[in-house]
């Protein structure tokens, strides 16, 4: 096996292992992030009501690598959402996104002793997205 | 405890619009909506109605889309698309903010004031307001929404119309006690139906 081979191998199997839960309101966003990973090799799991994402992630939390969760959302913020989602699974790295300013003062006081891995400001390029996920997937 | 949900009407999006479409000023509703979509359906028809026929002053305050997401959604409702949208921006007879800064901004409520005090200047009939309440739930402030909404008439004494949109999971979050006092103190109350 060449080395360049192994190396394809070894990214293949680093990605594929690599699995992603997605939640915004917005169908056609959550539509296009996981049309935007899968090409490359992430398993990215959506959803657009995050008390069935919690339910789901709670079942399941140590299937996941990633959680990328959109801010305001009805029933339950993303700030709420990650910080039960890091309860459930200290090690999961988690991204932020919105398409409003974000607001310091409320970011600090929800989330002061929470670990954000990445934030995404809306609208990003399905590029942005994927070097994100690059950088920070383990 | 009575969640005053059986005091709600049940009606798809061309129903409440028409209730909306049919309000007379002083009117103080409150409309739970199921998804965005379904809001942007009514919202677009209604502000496109009332702003070429009714020569009224329109105020649309989002929350889960972005102010710029409205004139987009607003745009496809005119023939020259963005530029109308621009134009009645520029009018002053559409005014669009964040329901975040509307209305827990310092100070509040910005526009609603300033519309108040300029539509007889501008020689409109009166206001028409859509607010996305979801500022207050997206803060836990259940109580304060409540409260801020009893502290308003049931009808009001101007010619305002004021339609309190609330998403159907923020209002699920609401006690049953907090859900019948905010559907009593509306004049009307519209639960829109998914249409699938």
């Amino acid at each position: 096996m060449s080395s360049k081979k192994g190396v394809i191998l070894h990214l293949g199997k680093k990605r594929s292992n690599t699995n992603i839960l997605v939640v915004d309101d917005e169908q056609d966003i959550v539509n296009l992030i996981k049309q935007s990973l899968e090409p490359n090799g992430f398993q990215a799991y959506i959803f657009i009501e995050p008390s069935a994402a919690l339910e789901h992630f709670i079942s399941h939390s140590k299937d996941y690598d990633i959680v990328i969760s959109d801010i305001r959302m009805p029933g339950m913020n993303g700030y709420e959402f990650i910080r039960n989602v890091k309860e459930n699974n200290p090690k999961v790295k988690v991204i932020l996104m919105t398409a409003f300013e974000i607001d310091d003062k409320e970011f600090h006081n929800v989330l002061s002793d929470i670990k954000l891995d990445a934030f995404l400001q809306k609208p990003f390029h399905i590029q942005q997205l994927n070097e994100v996920i690059e950088k920070i997937s383990p | 405890m009575d969640s005053g949900e059986n005091q709600t009407m049940n009606c798809h999006v061309n129903d409440a619009l028409d209730h909306i479409n049919q309000a007379e000023h002083g009117a103080h509703y409150i409309i739970i909506y199921p998804d965005l979509d379904t809001l942007r359906d009514l919202y677009s028809n209604y502000v496109h109605k009332r702003i070429e026929q009714n020569n009224e002053i329109v105020l649309i305050n989002p929350f889960y889309e972005t102010t710029d997401a409205v004139r987009q959604v607003l745009s496809e409702k005119y023939s020259h698309g963005m530029d109308d949208v621009s134009k009645y921006e520029k009018e002053e007879s559409l005014l669009i903010s964040d329901s975040l800064e509307e209305y827990l901004g310092d100070p509040p409520l910005i526009y609603v004031k300033k519309s108040l005090e300029n539509y007889t200047k501008m020689g409109k009939n009166g206001v028409s307001v859509l607010a996305d309440l979801g500022a207050y739930p997206h803060k836990s402030m259940y109580k304060d929404l409540v409260d801020y909404e009893i502290s308003l008439p049931t009808k009001y004494d101007m010619p305002i119309k004021g339609f309190c949109l609330y998403h159907q999971k923020d209002f699920d979050e609401f006690s049953d006690e907090q859900k019948q006092k905010l559907i009593e103190h509306h004049g009307k109350a519209l639960k829109i139906i998914e249409t699938q």
